[in-house]
């Protein structure tokens, strides 16, 4: 019934540990877009995030890996297809509806969107305050909570522009998912981290998946990022979904395009066109 | 390596360095209060890129005549018609404010002197100086702000050329091509524009009456004085907006506000002069044909 | 290895999209035929308008929550830009005294100097130089900074987060344009007619008691009402468009600088033949230039 069913029955990857099948949190059909007349970004790309699992799109830059992901939370509207956001259709909702679904939604932008005009702490209170009638002491509680778990306890009274790359993208991480949302998406979380970074990065990731479950998608260039935290991995290749299927798959995929990508070859269908 | 090669290399690359005083950089009054100091060496610095950028002209002419007559050319298309466009309608905008405020007065056959007087010394040149500072002084911090950003002044740099001379004088030069047309078209369009309000649509005063008193209250001394200001007020918007341009970093958001920045202190700017002028120019003497 | 199941439901007539092509009503087919420049012009004036009505619901559905950040950005804006619109509207409007003064001079006909002079200020002149630079100002600040938030993700951020840009940053920004523009004309027009009198005063020692009698015996309160209205007109003018441009600031280095530079010169142009049809309305329709 759903799409990618054919992938039900496979084991899952993340080291082996097996997933259940769920249903699709989030199902994109046959989405096109294209900008200003140009050639289409995505070209009829269906992919479906399965509920609870962490979901890994790859691709080489400039396929649309943003742009597919700003599908996803409605902040772009396809030109054709379908985005299903547990089963109801994003784009026949009224705007009002999108806004009160969109509470269920955390997300890491690519460079952090930090709110300039706030400090980091008020920056990670501020979806609690908006949508919560917590008081302050609770709010502080939470916040604190994440932030700690992000390891920004020294940096809460700074701008975003004081920050290093690497913090604001932390803090981010603690915006995305302070409203304990159940869907969650990280827009290359580790760009500009160094390894062991990216590496507690994905461990936090991986426990913060564990500890609050929700579906996870992430975008990354970082393979070894990949191997290590998706269930399920789709390779997004010229406006179009190369591969799908769980990391064990996609690792031992026979499509030239994808081996050369997570392998990083030179020699093989991509080039630096 | 010979002893005398390694000497060579030794040599202190500036001679006089050490005989320089300590510090020649800028110096702040301790006594004054910060934004007083940023003021003053903000303008300093303002004042020490125009001066290069104006002293480069020539320089810019010979080496990129072309980038001279192609900015002139974006200019006449991008710019020329919006600004002279303004100018028509403050014509019309005057027109009709002489015929309301003079017919009750019997009077409106001196619309024409109206026009002279109160528009043509200083109306016309504050709001062109406000237009060019929109459109043209705004337009030269985001070009040669985005090039700044994209660290396109740097490569010209590593290239071997002179940025402020390439990027900056040759534009100043465009705009000292375009503005005498742009002037004299602006004044043309700011009478037309009430000759077409009172004369043929309100009927307020007769064709020959309007250009009679248009040019019986002005003479050369004043199209002198009026011409030097709408100079004035072109030259240092467009100034502004290149050092806002050359100055701009921070990424996108630095151009913007750098936009934001010369828009404002060329508004103000442009006020100051127009207050000043009017003073020394029409405050002792009104320098009319007339009633003097 | 991968390839994408058809389901049923990817191959079924994908109404919904063509339900929501953006060219799929008759005004929007009839927009999509018109040539480039013209589509363009229409769909960005279409896109103000609904922005604007946007602010206007927003407004109207939630005003408790709007009013205080309105409070907080009117009070933010006022401490950055009162000197510089200070200074920008000071000057013109000392110039604009003086240069109206050495007009009635020449004329020998300083008696109907205050009268006039008001009326030119209140119908139209003040209120034109308060709109412009409140547009170049105000405007051109409210345009970076909505424009920086673009830039940063800030304004998508709001909305994954579930909170709507309009109700939370727009709105307050282009009331605070409004309230300004409204409140600005009301001192600009006290400090126009106290640089009339003191002009008066200093070049043709005309008493100040003859001169207050004069305006206050001319001034009627449909006049301050009339420039009340227009200041209105001029403040939804200045808020709509340098949100709208804000909002929708282009990617890249100089995405942000041309939206301010657009923002302005839009605003400057949609300004100027307001005012000029506003005046030509309501003198039209209001005696105003009648002696009392
Ligand atoms: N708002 C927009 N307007 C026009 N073109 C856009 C817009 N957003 C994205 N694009 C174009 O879409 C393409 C895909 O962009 P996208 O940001 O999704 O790439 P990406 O896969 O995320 O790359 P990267 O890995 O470098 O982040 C690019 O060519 C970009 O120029
Ligand atoms: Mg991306």
């Amino acid at each position: 019934m759903s799409i990618n069913s054919d992938y039900s029955q496979q084991g899952a990857g993340r080291g082996g540990v097996g997933v259940e099948e769920t249903s699709n949190a989030v199902e994109i059909v046959e989405v096109t877009k294209a900008f200003g007349g140009g050639p289409p970004v995505l070209d009829g790309v269906s992919v479906g995030l399965r509920e609870g699992a962490i979901t890994t799109m790859m691709g080489p830059s400039g396929t649309g890996k943003s742009v597919l992901l700003k599908h996803v939370v409605g902040l772009l509207e396809p030109d054709d297809g379908e985005i299903r956001i547990f089963g109801d259709d994003l784009w026949e909702m009224t705007e009002e509806q999108r806004f009160e679904l969109r509470k269920r939604f955390g997300l890491l932008f690519q460079d952090g969107a930090l709110f300039g005009s706030m400090n980091i702490y008020d920056n990670v209170a501020f979806p609690l305050r908006k949508h919560t009638r917590m008081s302050e002491s609770e709010i502080r509680e939470v916040v604190m909570g994440y932030i700690q778990e992000v390891g920004l306890e020294h940096a809460l009274d700074r701008a975003p522009n004081e920050i290093s790359g690497g913090m604001k993208k932390r803090a981010g991480f603690a915006r995305a998912l302070v409203m304990k949302p159940e869907i969650v998406m990280f827009d290359e979380p580790d760009s500009g981290l160094d390894p062991v970074r990216t590496r507690l990065l994905c461990e936090l990731i991986l426990k913060t998946h564990q500890e609050h479950g929700g579906t996870y998608l992430v975008i990354t260039h970082n393979i070894d990022a990949a191997q290590t935290v998706s269930d399920y991995i789709g390779v997004l290749y010229q406006g179009k979904l190369a591969d799908y299927g769980t990391t064990d798959d996609v690792f031992n995929s026979d499509v030239p395009m994808v081996g050369q990508l997570l392998r990083a070859e030179p020699d093989g269908p991509l080039g630096m066109e | 390596m010979s002893n005398e090669a390694t000497e060579a290399f030794a040599r202190p690359r500036r001679p006089h360095a050490d005989k320089r005083p300590a510090s020649i950089g800028p110096t702040e009054l301790d006594w004054a209060p910060g934004w007083a100091n940023r003021t003053i060496s903000g303008v300093g610095d303002f004042l020490d890129f125009a001066l290069r950028a104006v002293a480069l002209i020539p320089h810019a002419l010979r080496s990129y005549p072309s980038e001279v007559f192609r900015y002139a050319g974006v200019l006449i298309r991008g710019s020329s018609l919006v600004v002279l466009f303004m100018l028509f309608n403050l014509g019309l905008e005057a027109g009709l404010l002489a015929d309301t405020q003079f017919r009750p007065l019997g009077i409106t056959s001196l619309n024409g002197a109206a026009v002279s007087v109160a528009i043509f010394r200083g109306c016309v040149q504050v709001l062109l100086g406000w237009v060019i500072a929109a459109k043209i002084g705004c337009g030269l911090v985001t070009e040669i702000g985005a090039m700044r950003i994209n660290e396109e002044v740097d490569a010209l740099e590593v290239m071997g050329m002179n940025p402020i001379s390439y990027l900056v004088s040759t534009r100043i030069m465009a705009v000292v091509i375009v503005s005498p047309g742009l002037i004299i078209m602006g004044y043309w369009m700011s009478f037309w524009g009430p000759w077409l309000v009172d004369v043929p649509f309100l009927g307020s005063t007769s064709d020959g009456a309007f250009w009679n008193y248009l040019f019986a209250l002005q003479n050369l001394t004043d199209f002198i004085i009026v011409t030097i200001w709408a100079v004035s007020s072109i030259a240092l918007p467009t100034l502004i907006g290149a050092y806002f341009g050359y100055t701009a970093k921070g990424g996108p958001v630095g151009v913007g506000e750098n936009t934001a920045k010369s828009m404002l202190i060329s508004m103000a700017t442009v006020s100051v002069i127009a207050t000043i002028i009017i003073q020394l120019a029409y405050g002792v003497d009104a320098n009319s044909p007339i009633g003097n | 290895m991968g390839v994408i199941v058809t389901s049923e439901q990817v191959q079924r007539p994908r109404t919904a999209a063509q339900r929501r092509n953006p060219y799929g009503g008759t005004t929007s087919a009839v927009v999509a035929r018109m040539p480039g420049p013209t589509r363009n012009f229409l769909v960005e004036v279409g896109g103000m308008l609904a922005l604007l009505g946007r602010v206007l619901v927003v407004t109207a559905k939630h005003p408790a929550e709007i009013l205080r950040p309105t409070l907080d950005y009117s009070y933010v804006t006022l401490r950055r830009c009162w000197f510089p619109v200070t200074v920008a509207l000071g000057g013109f409007i000392v110039f604009l005294s003086v240069a109206a003064l050495v007009f009635f001079d020449q004329l020998g006909a300083v008696g109907i100097y205050p009268p006039v002079i008001m009326r030119v200020c209140i119908e139209s002149f003040t209120v034109w130089a308060v709109a412009l630079v409140l547009a170049g100002i105000v405007g051109a600040s409210l345009t970076s900074e909505l424009g920086a938030r673009r830039v940063r993700d800030e304004l998508d951020a709001l909305y994954v987060i579930g909170v709507d840009p309009v109700r939370e940053l727009v709105a307050p920004r282009v009331l605070t344009a409004i309230a300004l523009t409204t409140l600005m004309s009301f001192p600009a027009v006290a400090l126009s007619l106290l640089t009339t009198q003191l002009a008066g005063a200093y070049y043709a020692s005309e008493s100040s008691a003859e001169f207050y009698h004069y305006v206050f015996d001319n001034l009627a309160p449909m006049e301050m009402f009339l420039a009340a209205l227009n200041c209105l007109i001029a403040g939804v003018i200045i808020g709509t468009v340098c949100a709208y441009k804000g909002m929708n600031a282009g990617g890249g280095s100089e995405g942000l600088g041309k939206a301010v530079n657009q923002a302005v010169v839009v605003s400057f142009v949609a300004l100027w033949m307001t005012q000029t049809l506003y005046t030509g309305i309501t003198q039209g329709i209001f005696d105003l230039g009648r002696f009392r």
